[in-house]
């Protein structure tokens, strides 16, 4: 069930019906967690079973480790939650890479095995919601949070429909204690612009680019340096609104539920260097990682060397959490690259923020020409296309072949528009803050009109061909 | 500030309704301006309009009509084709851009009584894929005013089912909706009039005769390119459908019930396509088209290797020179099989 559906605007209407006669918290729970249930199941009924089992190793786990004193059986807790939580997501998501790679190894070397590889659907947002179960386990194990005794509430926080698919991944120490106080529906301005702005950036912005990207990354080879940089700044551009769109859009249904959510993005493509970069990008998956594997591997708190190697395995388990493919093995490579060296060369010498204007500007077109890279590996799965795409990209060809533009279904000009408008309205972000509150905090008149011309618009920049959110695959 | 946030804070239904409400307008509007708009907006399928036009003007009265795709609109000079036929018969040529056979269907029901000829092309490739009619191209019809009347949507309906009799059906605010491709494509369309005069817009949206001369011949060395592109399906032959069967002894039943001539005209391919694909896909082509002319009652001219190589400026279209070839092809085959309007 996609938010931009009139499936999705039925099942809204109904459960804030629901919610509208139902006033006491405990039925309002059941109500939402039963909601979050059919929300899910509405992709595959099934799979339903895998969140009911989550839900109930890593409730019982945590339940027992808080009644345990012992260190070891703590720890004998904790491996085996890691273990069923892992061991899902390895089957369902990494066992076919894994056998696929294994059987083209023994065939490279000559032997023909009897066995095939499985053919497993993976389950929508089981990244998302086995990373969010993972993070109570350890914090109960670290005594961060206490265990939650409340088994709806720790269910909602597994199931909660309005990021369970695509994140953010909201910890439990920040959704448990909301749940110990009274459900209130809220809506105000400011909430209804983040939706708004959520459904503008997926439908508006990314799936038309979309189009685009599409088409020239089918056959990289086809086109000219100038077009792979169009095509990759598109799809950077598609990715961040597809992706934070959908955040947005969650924190917003979230919050008129009564919750509130982490900020998953922060204007990423205006970052200096990496470490800026995962301050503002995926912002829940990155300190995800950070607290729960980079820590736990030791930081920075031992030598370079153990540091680059904390860092590197950090950023490949990264890029290995969207997908089983090489191709992600290889974007979380790159970023772990960059990162590794960034460190290198930055020790010793003052912060970024120490500098003039010209080196900002320089330190964000060169951390964005890397992001760039790196998008390439990420979009194209074919590794000699991706081989192609990137030498392109960074041995430019000076070949403009105007005649060829504007032919064809790829709308380029129409693209280009739609980029221009994407930064124009991203520098006004920036100059604001951000354009959900800036709306939010204008009077009846200027709201008015600005849904006027979001309705206006809509309506004819409505994508003629529709897609899932990009994160649904992870 | 404290009091702003705090209001924020508060459930507020009512602003909800109000931006929900505003929001509607702008789509409201947005519908209203969307019929206008679309005519203003510069259109790869502006053509449509003026074929319309031209259909339901009285002062034109054509004897016969050519229809096609894009190889037509390059391929067929109708004044030429007129000079050839005896009489000198007005005949339009009403090929556009990715006009597939079904879409040439719909103007059936839009051709003057007094018209005696209609030439159909279409490319050997149509008899076997699942197109029917494409959703863009019905609702640039739609919106420049074109009706589907009863028997085109029942006989289509029949034949290709549910979904293209669902695009025939829509309703008028689904097809206003859908007609927002050409505001999306403006920008295209506007920059490309501009980067491409090469491509003689006005000849091409506005000419009913040879609306696309003057093709220039790509680069040799992107002509082999083309050909692997547009051919490698040829090489492992075409399985021929049973509802595009259906589809030629309809669209054939059609003119012939309104008391004209109907003639499928098989579109000349680039040679190298003997190469690429061998003679017995030259012979499963013919057997196909013939059997259906002899079971609809229709005529049939194999243009196939009717233009050589040398005339091709890409892949499928044809340079004025070619146009030339084809059509003084087509003129005698019309008189070969006793076709000729008279004026």
């Amino acid at each position: 069930m996609l938010f931009y559906t009139v499936e999705f605007l039925m099942f809204s209407i109904i459960l804030m019906g629901g919610l509208g006669i139902v006033h006491r918290t405990e039925p309002r729970k059941l109500m939402l967690l039963v909601a979050s249930y059919i929300f899910y199941m509405w992709w595959n009924p099934a799979f339903i079973l895998l969140i009911v089992f989550s839900t109930l190793v890593n409730y019982l786990i945590g339940g027992r480790m808080a009644l345990e004193d012992d260190q070891s059986r703590r720890k004998a807790l904790l491996v085996l939650s890691l273990i069923a939580n892992l061991g899902l997501l390895f089957f369902f998501k990494y066992y076919g890479l894994f056998s696929d790679s294994l059987l083209g190894l023994m065939r490279i070397f000559g032997s023909e095995p009897s066995w095939t590889s499985l053919n497993i659907t993976l389950p929508v947002g089981i990244s998302f919601y086995t990373f969010q179960t993972m993070s109570y386990t350890i914090d109960v194990y670290r005594r961060e949070i206490p265990a939650t005794r409340a088994p709806l509430d720790f269910a909602l926080f597994v199931a909660f429909f309005p990021q369970l698919v695509a994140g953010p991944i909201v910890r439990a120490a920040t959704f448990l204690p909301q749940l110990t106080k009274p459900v209130r529906i809220s809506c105000d301005q400011k909430t209804v612009f983040l939706i708004l702005r959520g459904f503008a950036k997926k439908v508006l912005v990314a799936d038309n680019i979309g189009i685009l990207v599409d088409g020239v990354f089918t056959n990289p080879g086809a086109w000219p340096s100038a077009i792979i940089w169009l095509a990759t700044i598109g799809f950077a551009i598609q990715i961040y609104c597809d992706f934070s769109g959908y955040s947005d859009i969650a924190i917003g249904i979230a919050r008129i539920l009564g919750f509130e959510f982490p900020q998953n993005f922060n204007h990423p493509y205006i970052a200096r260097n990496p470490s800026d970069f995962w301050k503002r990008w995926h912002i829940s998956l990155s300190s995800w990682l950070r607290d729960y594997l980079y820590i736990s591997l030791g930081g920075n708190r031992g030598g370079s060397f153990s540091t680059y190697r904390n860092l590197m395995l950090t950023m490949l388990l990264g890029g290995l959490w969207h997908g089983a493919s090489w191709n992600f093995l290889l974007w979380g490579f790159l970023h772990g690259a960059i990162l590794i060296l960034h460190r290198v060369f930055t020790q010793g010498r003052n912060t970024p923020g120490q500098t003039n204007l010209l080196t900002q500007v320089g330190s964000v077109i060169l951390m964005q020409y890397c992001v760039l890279i790196t998008w390439i590996s990420f979009r194209l799965t074919d590794f000699p296309d991706m081989l192609i795409a990137m030498q392109k990209f960074v041995v430019f060809d000076f070949n403009f072949q105007l005649t060829k533009l504007g032919l064809g279904s790829l709308s380029f000009f129409t693209t280009l528009i739609i980029m221009l408008a994407f930064v124009l309205l991203q520098a006004f972000s920036i100059r604001v803050g951000h354009i959900d509150q800036y709306l939010g905090k204008t009077g009846k008149i200027p709201a008015v009109i600005a849904c006027i011309a979001i309705g206006f618009v809509a309506f004819f920049f409505w994508p003629l061909q529709q897609a899932p959110f990009i994160y649904f695959q992870f | 500030m404290r009091m702003i946030e705090d209001n924020e804070k508060q459930f507020n239904g009512l602003a909800c309704l109000w931006m929900a409400a505003a929001i509607l307008f702008g789509v409201g509007l947005a519908l209203t301006l969307s019929g206008w708009i679309f005519e203003k907006a510069p259109s790869d399928l502006r053509r449509t309009s003026v074929l319309l036009e031209a259909l339901a003007d009285p002062s034109i009265q054509p004897s016969y009509v050519v229809l096609g795709n894009s190889v037509v609109m390059s391929g067929i000079d109708t004044r030429l084709l007129s000079e050839r036929i005896p009489g000198n018969p007005l005949g339009l040529n009403l090929a556009t851009t990715g006009q597939n056979p079904v879409d040439s269907y719909l103007y059936y029901q839009n051709l003057p009584d007094d018209l005696q000829l209609v030439v159909q092309f279409t490319l050997p490739r149509f008899a076997a894929n699942r197109d029917s009619i494409e959703p863009q191209k019905f609702n640039a019809m739609y919106m420049y005013g074109y009706r589907p009347d009863p028997t085109t949507q029942i006989r289509l309906g029949d034949i290709f089912g549910d979904e293209t009799l669902a695009i025939l059906q829509r309703s008028e605010l689904r097809q206003r909706f859908e007609s927002r491709w050409a505001i999306q494509q403006t920008a295209d369309n506007f920059v490309r009039s501009l980067v491409r005069k090469d491509l003689k817009f006005e000849t091409y949206t506005f000419d009913l005769y040879f609306p696309n001369s003057g093709a220039k011949r790509i680069p040799e060395s992107q002509m082999e390119r083309a050909l692997n592109m547009r051919y490698n399906v040829s090489a492992h032959g075409y399985p021929y459908t049973a509802e595009k069967s259906a589809f030629f002894v309809e669209a054939a039943r059609r003119v012939k019930d309104s008391g004209k001539d109907f003639a499928l005209v098989i579109s000349p391919l680039h040679p190298s396509v003997h190469q690429r694909s061998g003679e017995q896909w030259y012979s499963e082509v013919r057997e196909f088209f013939y059997g259906l002319s002899r079971n609809g009652n229709f005529a049939v001219i194999d243009a196939m290797d009717a233009v050589p190589e040398e005339h091709f400026v890409d892949a499928l279209h044809l340079s004025e020179a070619g146009a030339k070839v084809l059509t003084e092809f087509v003129a005698k085959e019309i008189r070969r099989l006793n076709l000729e309007p008279e004026s």
